[in-house]
């Protein structure tokens, strides 16, 4: 549900961009998050699609680079990845689940396709 | 065919309300007013606890509170009949508060005559715990009648917080509650939280919430001024 304010500030940001690029279309948007963040792509490009209508970003495509969530251990301190989704909340070194979760929140801008 | 430009942006847009809320929290800091959130389901006993807390630091700290709720005054006038100054602000359908929203909370408030504010968050387990909102302490309820798996449903919030209250412990004959359970699922997720058990209705366990939540508020009000 919190998609949207979010995606509106996408779509602020990417508009400004392609405002200063004199762009008539943006015909895709490149963005990476973490499965840390609470951003499920569907809703997101969902959220997006709606707000999008009627300004150079209508119709494009999203396209969503996921990374995993890092984690360290707070048994034998080593740092690991979570591959499984939904994610499992365990070392992969020890197998303890008293971890910490390293991944800050970002839903990241990385760029845009203009015409 | 039309040859396409690739712009670079490398823009993080959750940065602005972390950025926002950082602004607030140092503000605060300048006028030493502490911010506590408070979050939790609809009717784990917030504006309750908000009461019993009013009724124990009155005399000890100038109390102010923010309410927010999608609509209602209900619980703002509540808070200000016992005598504090409340803000109720309407999130509009907002299922969370972020610094934005709180700051507009704030400018109602006259800030720098205050020690503690309490900033009552939204009904809701799920996204109050990823907006920050400038807060210098986090608490979160959960009411025994929700159950004790909690902790396993719902984990960014109750790794987030700096403190748990457990609250309606009188129902505890009625209920099939395991507090050394969530006491475990907790601590793995948050090994320097707080726990607090506590009944608005009887007053147990309240006192010492308010004297940890007296005792935060001093220590950072002497820790910013010595910033100073």
């Amino acid at each position: 549900m919190h998609e949207l304010p979010i995606m509106e500030d996408v779509l602020n940001v990417v508009l400004d961009f392609g405002k200063s690029h004199k762009a008539k279309k943006i015909v895709k948007i490149k963005l990476q998050t973490s499965a840390a963040s609470g951003i499920i792509p569907k809703w997101a490009t969902l959220f997006f699609k709606m707000i999008a209508q009627d300004t150079i970003a209508q119709d494009c495509t999203l396209e969503f680079e996921m990374e995993p969530i890092k984690i360290v251990c707070r048994n034998c301190s080593q740092k690991s990845e979570i591959k499984t989704n939904p994610p499992v909340f365990v070392c992969s070194a020890c197998g303890s689940d008293e971890v910490s979760v390293l991944s800050a929140r970002k839903l990241r801008i990385e760029s845009i396709e203009i015409l | 065919m039309e040859v396409t430009r690739v712009i670079e942006i490398k823009k993080n847009v959750l940065e602005r309300n972390d950025v926002h809320a950082d602004e607030l929290r140092i503000m605060l800091a300048q006028k030493g007013t502490f911010l506590l959130n408070l979050m939790s389901s609809p009717g784990s006993g917030k504006t309750s606890l908000i009461l019993r807390t009013i009724e124990k630091l009155k005399q000890k700290l100038r109390l102010g509170v923010i309410e927010a709720d999608i609509d209602s005054t209900v619980d703002a006038e509540r808070v200000e009949n016992s005598g504090v100054p409340a803000v109720q602000l309407h999130t509009g359908g907002m299922c969370h508060l972020d610094a934005g929203m709180t700051h507009s909370g704030l400018q109602a408030l006259n800030v720098e005559d205050l020690d503690l504010i309490i900033l009552e968050n939204v009904g809701n387990l799920v996204c109050p715990a990823e907006f920050d909102t400038g807060a210098v302490k986090n608490a979160m309820l959960l009411s025994v009648p929700e159950g004790d798996d909690k902790p396993l449903k719902y984990p960014l919030m109750f790794s987030k917080v700096d403190a748990l209250i457990i609250t309606k412990a009188d129902c505890l004959p009625y209920f099939d509650f395991n507090f050394q359970a969530v006491k475990e699922r907790v601590k793995k997720l948050n090994p320097d939280i707080e726990i607090f058990v506590t009944s608005a209705k009887t007053g147990e366990g309240i006192e010492q919430w308010t004297d940890w939540l007296l005792m935060e508020t001093i220590a950072w009000q002497e820790k910013v001024l010595k910033l100073q």
